[in-house]
């Protein structure tokens, strides 16, 4: 059997070059027993010296640079990728694009593959990112990419990463941007864990500022992700990428597999419903992102998309601060609110958000000199509380109409009379009114009870059983003060 | 920043031959977090190892313009290895004996006193570092997905290659012969490497 047989030099050489695996079958079965077989492949492929250094050296690169070159580039994509590109014009590089020259394979996203570059004329290293076959074939995919990247080509901001030139004729269209040199946000989040409330604030703004430019435009990003937030040198500086390629990707892949492509985790629930978004949808995904720098972990998880899916419809998930106790309660409700279900009850715009967080920062900067801004309620909190009220006035309107019909017939007040003057209080007097007091709370909160249970339909009242004094009715003027004092604060915040 | 557009311009003369253009590119991708990395290990800021680094390599690219094939033996990426390498040492020698200020970190000067590095040991052990790092991330553009993590996970890691085997779903053999390939991958590559700036090292006394 050619297995027992230990391994010439030829075999060996080889078995360093061949890529032909069936070939090397007999041979893995020869190494695995016998050891100095495996010594002389050893010491073939390098001296004892290059494996100690080799280990050495790449075990105590930076553990960031570590990380990423842990990971084998997906191959697939590799091969994929070298279809898009033309013959390269000098060995070393990879291929061309356009008029770019390819250097090597950087990423690959829903869309197609990211490659580094040169621009050769402009001197200056830049990303390019073509559209995958799939997509490109797609008539729908391909002009959406275009008017997207085109769109995208037109925000300028420093917190987006700019579009230098869009070829959507190309056989492969494709778009380049700056090479932003650092890492995104998911990395480093999964290699140094939860970010500090500062830094959070500091990233978060960035992006509302970034989001807040495109939105202007009428540009919704629609796939705002840590994966999508470039950290310039690490944390200087976040800029956001792949503005608008999300949707023509969905496109792309909703025709063919009927289903989304990608990972569902930071989609807003309206998103996930397949609706019409605008752009608070990314204010929702903003909010995702934050928690996921809060706490390490995305907002909703689940084994499928499809349960992720669920999960961004239908729960709320803890807030921040209760997983970090280090994410001060303030950062933790505006996350909170970004990640409200109804669009309306998160902020209404990016620049809201970015205004808070930029006030937040100065408060977490210098406590002293800068109150932490206030987040007020939700559109929907204040419309219940609005309703609440109406009610309630409504119902305290028609219980003060009816006692006062009552007190102008009916039996004498179960309450000591009200008003009395404080020069006149007396012991007994007092404790009079100690008792009515107790029996106007107990009235009122029976009284809350009922009102709650009308909030539903505010206009069939159920017969609320009216008591029936003047201490009641001045309490209840007392209040009805009160919840217009309250509705014209409502008035004035919304 | 006002000297760079003139700066770029000559570089850009400097550098029309394709063969320089490509050897600028890649020196800068290899020198860069060298330098990045000696001055953060020197103490400074993120911030202002940027701009140091921005510095070394605007000066390094001003005097690429006195190169020449016929004068100069040698590869135009090894002359600028030893080039950048003489400014950033001569960088730190100069920052290095500025007195010292009240906030400076004593710890940080014991560290550099233990490790006995001086600016040239320092240098080279970072140069030496970006070497492998930069062929590693070559050589990985060769080889599938499992042949990179049974190397990566045996000699990197020290993993064992049962471990391994069982972990990437390959035949312990096979792990053995992954391995190989791609530490010998990465020697070439460092070979190559060192043969292109190793030239203008020795016989350079410094």
């Amino acid at each position: 059997m050619q297995t027992k047989h230990c391994l010439n030099r030829k075999q060996i050489d080889d078995l360093l070059h061949s890529e032909a695996a069936e070939l090397a079958l007999e041979m893995e079965q020869h190494l695995e027993a016998c050891s100095s077989c495996r010594q002389a492949l050893e010491q073939v492929a390098a001296g004892k010296n290059w494996w100690t250094e080799v280990g050495n050296q790449l075990s105590t690169v930076d553990e960031l640079d570590r990380d990423l070159l842990s990971q084998p580039v997906p191959k697939t994509n590799s091969r994929l990728a070298l279809q898009m590109l033309d013959a390269p014009t000098h060995p070393e590089m990879l291929g061309r694009v356009g008029r770019f020259d390819v250097e090597r394979v950087v990423g690959q996203g829903g869309f197609g593959v990211v490659f580094k570059g040169y621009d050769s004329e402009l001197n200056r290293a830049i990303a390019i990112k073509v559209l995958s076959p799939h997509l490109a074939s797609s008539g729908v995919a391909r002009r959406r990419f275009e008017r997207e990247a085109q769109a995208a080509a037109a925000v300028n901001h420093p917190n987006v990463v700019p579009i230098h030139a869009v070829d959507a004729s190309a056989e492969f269209p494709y778009l380049v941007m700056s090479f932003v040199p650092g890492h995104s946000l998911q990395t480093v989040v999964n290699k140094s864990g939860p970010l500090d409330a500062k830094s959070i604030v500091r990233i978060a703004k960035q992006i509302a500022a970034g989001l807040s430019a495109a939105h202007r435009q009428g540009l919704v990003h629609r796939d705002i992700k840590p994966a999508n937030i470039l950290l310039e040198n690490d944390l200087n500086r976040a800029m956001i990428t792949d503005f608008g390629l999300a949707r023509a990707a969905d496109d792309a892949a909703m025709t063919q597999t009927g289903w989304l492509a990608g990972t569902p985790h930071y989609m807003s629930p309206e998103q996930s419903r397949g609706e019409d978004i605008d752009a608070r949808s990314d204010l929702f995904s903003l909010g995702s992102v934050m928690y996921f720098m809060a706490t390490g972990r995305e907002p909703f998880r689940g084994e499928t998309p499809l349960a992720i899916l669920r999960r961004i419809g239908e729960s709320k998930p803890l807030s921040a601060h209760l997983i970090n106790s280090d994410i001060p309660r303030g950062l933790s409700a505006v996350i909170d609110r970004c990640l409200e279900k109804k669009p309306r009850d998160r902020f209404d715009s990016a620049n809201d958000v970015e205004q808070w967080l930029e006030q937040y920062l100065a408060h977490l900067q210098k406590p002293q000199s800068h109150k932490s801004p206030k987040i007020g309620m939700s559109r929907s909190m204040r419309q219940r509380v609005s309703r609440w009220s109406i009610s309630t006035a409504l119902a305290v309107g028609s219980i003060s109409l009816g006692s006062w019909w009552a007190s102008q017939f009916a039996a004498p007040s179960p309450y000591p009379t009200g008003g009395v003057a404080e020069s006149n209080l007396t012991l007994p007097v007092w404790i009079e009114s100690m008792k009515a007091e107790q029996a106007f709370e107990r009235d009122m909160s029976q009284l809350e009870a009922d009102v709650r249970a009308l909030e539903s339909q505010p206009f069939e009242l159920p017969p609320i059983n009216v008591p029936n004094s003047n201490t009641f009715q001045s309490n209840v003027s007392g209040l009805e003060l009160q919840i217009r004092e309250l509705e014209r604060i409502l008035s004035d915040t919304q | 920043m006002d000297q760079l557009p003139d700066t770029r311009h000559s570089l850009l003369l400097q550098l029309a031959e394709p063969a320089n253009q490509s050897a600028w590119k890649d020196f800068v991708r290899l020198y860069e977090p060298v330098i990045l990395r000696m001055a953060m290990k020197k103490g400074l800021q993120l911030s202002d190892a940027q701009d140091l680094c921005q510095e070394v390599l605007t000066r390094v690219a001003r005097t690429a313009e006195t190169w020449s094939p016929d004068r100069d033996r040698g590869t135009f990426r090894g002359w600028l290895s030893q080039v950048v390498r003489n400014l950033a040492i001569d960088h730190f020698r100069r920052t290095s004996r500025r007195p010292i200020m009240p906030g400076d970190s004593f710890v940080r000067d014991n560290a550099d006193a233990t490790n006995g590095s001086t600016e040239e040991q320092l240098f080279d052990h970072e140069e030496r570092k970006q070497i492998f790092f930069r062929a590693a991330e070559v050589a990985r553009d060769s080889f599938t997905d499992k042949t990179w993590l049974a190397f990566w996970q045996t000699c990197v890691e020290h993993q064992s290659p049962q471990f391994a085997a069982q972990q990437i779903g390959i035949s312990i053999g096979a792990v053995y012969i992954a391995r190989s390939r791609v530490i010998k991958k990465i020697r070439t590559i460092v070979e190559q490497l060192d043969s292109e700036t190793g030239i203008w090292r020795t016989g350079h006394a410094n």
